[in-house]
């Protein structure tokens, strides 16, 4: 007891809080950038931190973790370019509600559920912090690969277009991942003899394309709403009411639970989290069709997620010195400069620090709402210029965004391609939600697959029949199935291409 | 503690005895106009890992007396390649410093790169390799394991950092040595190994010493065998390969390299920059806790160039005899 | 619109079918294992779905054809819009292009005024303005707060780049 006593004088001191508030202020900032992210804050701030009071120091490291996840979302929302990855699911339905005329309350909805998100790790992470890096240590291949075909079942259930050209979205996302040096093998795979596509393609710039890109050349096609229309707009971020947001309890609650609990894991971080709180949200919901068009749900869902994952993240870094995601790894930095190493031993020689530490992000979370209101409303601003400026000021941001991930020309081009692609699978009515699941969590299911399989000795009883793993494969498949069942059978529709 | 600071002492003095020998002493002097813009230093490696902490580290260290601020840009993706790339798509003015690794040299073996592209800057550490298990593990020694492996082939699961690296190199080396059939499962991000042999999905870790130093605090992981001449400090009952009878000694060394054509003024002068920077403290006090400073590794220009060259030579001989390279 | 997504998904299908056999010539399993499930085990999975599924639904569309004898309208004709959609992959196209060669604060503002005026943006001042301010914010932001290098491009316009970053 005397040390969170002691933790809370820690926290509690000008200096201190104020570090935090500006460590929050950074990340949503960088966040909310396309091109600039939190790891690249965290990772300039190191230096700095170097003269700081150790505690001091890795509160703003962590409050600039915490802003930087919830900041992507803020572009996604209104621009439909997810300055970080962990907001791309956000945009899915933050954008069209902000197309709707409601960005203000999107915006809402997306700080709401990130400070609960945030608070509910970080409340967990304190209280049982070595135990749950226990359990997530149990989680081996074919854990993850469960869980990311639980998540990937979630394109079976996107409405709006028709299933076959869900699926063909999927598996397309699927196989641009497949892209570059294998990591089980290091064979070249479709690089076609080049350097460029070596390295793979990035998802960052592909969402970037497939949204913006994709949206400028469907505008300057139609040439319509081009002036004018957005002079009169009046975007002012709206928190949302208590009854909304009680509305949304069951989506908050699974979606902290989720994040936290992915957040724990080793091998996922932050942006897999927002994927499958999506997904979740999508599967436990009774009207799954209208998602992708704008609803509270679709922000909260993903939003609340990755938030939490922030929390989870922090657990196998401070327990055993494993980062969770990538802004983790740059934190560990900012524990070397002072001679520390974290890892259990952390817990047991600097307690107080730790504890520090815990309550810094806690507060991190609360100061997120002012900070996230703050940015929102400079950013919003933005929307308020008609689309013939803000359509090349979205294109270069877009390109130089796309940029900055690797400094790599390649990663332009990828952005454009995917920009081309976007366009069509609009055109033709294919979703494109589905190409970014794909994407994204296409790495993670092919070699937790191949990998597991691999230490199973190519065995596929030891590999589905663990306790774990089987749940989660049995709900997802079970799903898919109902989902099939209920689109054919009940409503007597015959062919794939014929389901709208 | 008395005892520790002896040690130190006592360290510090072989240290400087080694740089001494190294025949690296006079400084060179600084070339005319250069720098006079900030200098980028590539690393292909993500931020937070041993590499990236290595140059930002120095490179702290060494931006006194550089004079210009010096930018550390992460370029991670296809083993390197990239980067490499990058760095050899900017002008040969010495304004653009890669962090060089044996994946270059693999790289050059395996037809990805041609490592004979750059010019050699320093060697700055020689990292130690060691196989842990898990502090939970039936595997007391290494005989043990080797024993098991001989039992039950193709059973006992290695993990390492990303396929064809040093650390699939130096397991496979080893098993063809001790004349057992193991498996390599490699994970692009080194954490994730960290915590499959914590976890108890696979049975033995490669790794250097440095980033997991807590868990092998913490008895979470257990040395097994260094592949060091000598038997390292902190774990004085560890054998080393070469005491069971397996002469292997290796580690991933990381030195730094630029562009071929570089002005060899500039390269002897950030030599000799970089010579001082490596004994500051700020970078010491970090290499200290990593164990970097048990095995000499500074080299300068010339020597790390050959050093290059007898490497080359190794790897394309391991390779070729695990059966990597193409068979013509 | 048919006869469009009829092309699309058959170009779908042909790409995959493509790409389906590029994975034969994929580096031979050099190292001892993995070899049951190697570099192409999951490609070709994923294409083989995607040759399935794009069959089927470039056979629907084509029945759907059949049924409605509707074509469409030409892919031929040019309408304004097209004309300022191509024009807009064109120049984007341009300045992906130039970006290396001319480097980013060459050419930024250059581009963003074609493509405003493109889009029919007609007031000078919100033209010239935007695209200069937004080029200085960038550049001053990215290379100078957060040292994220911008294409310096080549010669003299890497000169004129190093005056700025």
């Amino acid at each position: 007891m005397d040390i969170w006593i002691s933790a809370l004088q820690t926290v509690f001191q000008p200096t201190m809080l104020f570090f935090i508030l500006l460590g929050v202020m950074i990340g949503t900032v960088l966040g909310a950038i396309p091109g600039l992210n939190s790891t690249m804050g965290t990772a300039l701030l190191i230096p700095f931190t170097f003269a700081m009071e150790p505690a001091n120091g890795l509160a703003l490291l962590a409050a600039v973790y915490c802003g930087g996840t919830f900041g992507g979302s803020i572009s996604a929302i209104l621009f439909n370019v997810p300055g970080a990855p962990e907001a791309a699911a956000t945009g899915f339905d933050g954008y069209p509600m902000a197309q709707k005329g409601k960005a203000g309350e999107a915006l809402g909805y997306a700080i709401m559920s990130s400070v609960l998100g945030g608070l509910f790790s970080v409340l967990v992470m304190t209280l049982v912090s070595p135990q749950l890096a226990k359990v997530g240590l149990t989680f081996s291949q074919p854990e993850y690969f469960a869980l990311a075909v639980a998540a990937l079942t979630l394109i079976s259930s996107l409405g709006g277009a028709g299933m076959g050209k869900a699926f063909i979205a999927g598996l397309i996302g699927l196989f641009l991942a497949t892209i570059g040096i294998d990591e089980m093998t290091a064979a070249d795979r479709f690089t076609f003899g080049t350097k460029a596509l070596m390295g793979g393609v990035n998802f960052i710039p592909a969402i970037i394309g497939a949204f913006a890109i994709g949206e400028i050349l469907a505008k300057a096609e139609e040439g319509k709403g081009l002036s004018g229309e957005h002079l009169n707009i009046k975007v002012s971020t709206k928190l949302p009411k208590i009854a909304e947001l009680l509305r949304l309890k069951w989506t908050i609650l699974r979606s902290a639970v989720i994040g936290t609990a992915i957040g724990i894991l080793p091998g996922v971080g932050a942006t897999t989290a927002a994927f499958i709180g999506y997904s979740e949200t999508v599967r436990w919901s009774k009207h799954p069709e209208k998602f992708g068009t704008g609803v509270p749900e679709g922000i909260s869902g993903p939003e609340t997620a990755n938030n939490a994952a922030t929390g989870g993240a922090m657990v196998p870094l401070l327990t055993l010195g494993i980062p969770g995601s990538a802004t983790t790894a740059v934190i560990i930095g900012g524990f070397l400069v002072h001679g520390l190493q974290p890892g259990p031993m952390l817990f047991i020689n600097q307690p107080k620090l730790m504890y520090s530490i815990f309550i810094a992000m806690f507060v991190a979370n609360i100061f997120m709402l002012f900070a996230g209101l703050f940015v929102a409303k400079l950013f919003a601003n933005f929307r308020k210029v008609r689309y013939s400026i803000l359509g090349p000021i979205i294109f270069v941001f877009a390109a130089i965004g796309s940029f900055g991930i690797r400094n790599d020309m390649t990663d332009v081009w990828i952005m454009f391609a995917c920009g081309l692609l976007g366009y069509f699978f609009k055109k033709f009515k294919y979703p494109i939600a589905p190409m970014i699941i794909g994407l994204v969590l296409g790495p993670l299911t092919e070699v937790s697959l191949r990998k597991g399989m691999f230490m199973t000795d190519y065995a596929w009883g030891p590999f589905l029949m663990r306790p774990i793993a089987g749940t989660i494969l049995v709900i997802a498949v079970g799903s898919v199935l109902w989902n099939l069942y209920s689109v054919f059978i009940k409503k007597g529709k015959a062919s794939l291409e014929e389901v709208e | 503690m008395k005892k520790n600071r002896m040690f130190i002492v006592s360290l510090a003095v072989m240290l400087v005895l080694v740089f001494a020998a190294s025949g690296w002493t006079a400084a060179a002097p600084k070339p005319k106009g250069y720098p006079e813009r900030p200098i980028e230093v590539v690393c292909q490696y993500g931020a937070g890992g041993g590499s990236d902490i290595f140059v930002r580290s120095l490179f702290n260290a060494a931006r006194k007396d550089i004079g210009v601020t010096v930018n550390v840009t992460n370029m991670t993706g296809a083993a390197g390649v990239k980067a490499s790339n990058y760095v050899l798509g900017q002008p040969a003015d010495g304004y653009t410093i890669y962090n060089f690794s044996p994946e270059q040299l693999i790289n050059t073996v395996m037809g990805r790169e041609d490592y004979r592209l750059f010019t050699p800057l320093v060697n700055v550490q020689q990292d130690e390799s060691i196989f842990y298990v898990r502090g939970e593990s039936q595997f007391k020694t290494i005989q043990e394991v080797v024993a098991y492996a001989k039992a039950n082939p193709g059973k006992l699961q290695f993990t390492g950092t990303t396929p064809q690296s040093p650390d699939e190199i130096i397991i496979m080396q080893f098993a063809k040595k001790a004349g057992i059939k193991i498996k390599y499962i490699p994970f692009d991000k080194a954490p994730e190994s960290h915590a499959a042999v914590l976890g108890g999905h696979l049975d033995i870790l490669h790794e250097e010493p440095g980033v997991i130093m807590s868990l092998i605090e913490a008895k979470k992981l257990r040395p097994l065998v260094a592949f060091t001449e000598k038997r390292l400090p902190p774990w004085p009952d560890v054998p080393t390969a070469k005491e069971i009878g397996y002469d292997i000694t290796m580690g991933r060394w990381r030195g730094l390299a630029m562009k071929k054509g570089t002005p060899p003024e500039i390269v002897n002068w950030l030599a000799s920059v970089l010579e001082k920077a490596s004994k500051d403290p700020s970078y010491t006090t970090i290499a200290k806790k990593s164990l970097l400073d048990l095995r000499p590794g500074w080299l300068g220009p010339a020597e790390y160039g050959k050093f290059w060259e007898s490497e080359y030579k190794v790897y394309k001989e391991i390779l070729d005899d695990l059966g990597y390279t193409k068979k013509k | 619109m048919l006869k469009g997504e009829l092309i699309f998904g058959l170009l779908i299908l042909a790409g995959s079918l493509l790409l389906f056999w590029v994975t034969g010539s994929f580096q031979k399993q050099t190292a001892l294992q993995g070899a049951q499930m190697g570099p192409s085990f999951w490609p070709r999975f994923l294409l083989g779905g995607l040759i399935l599924l794009s069959g089927i639904i470039s056979v629907g569309v084509i029945r759907r054809i059949m049924k409605e004898k509707a074509w469409g309208e030409s892919l031929m004709t040019m309408d304004p819009g097209k004309v300022r959609f191509f024009a807009a992959i064109g120049l984007s196209i341009a300045y992906l292009v130039l970006l290396p060669v001319l480097g980013f604060i060459a050419i930024t503002p250059v581009f963003m005024i074609a493509f405003m005026l493109l889009l029919g943006e007609k007031s000078k001042g919100w033209i010239i303005g935007v695209s200069i301010a937004m080029t200085a914010i960038i550049v001053v932001l990215f290379t100078k707060a957060m040292y994220v290098p911008l294409p310096r491009g080549v010669w003299l316009f890497r000169e004129f780049s190093l005056l700025f970053y």
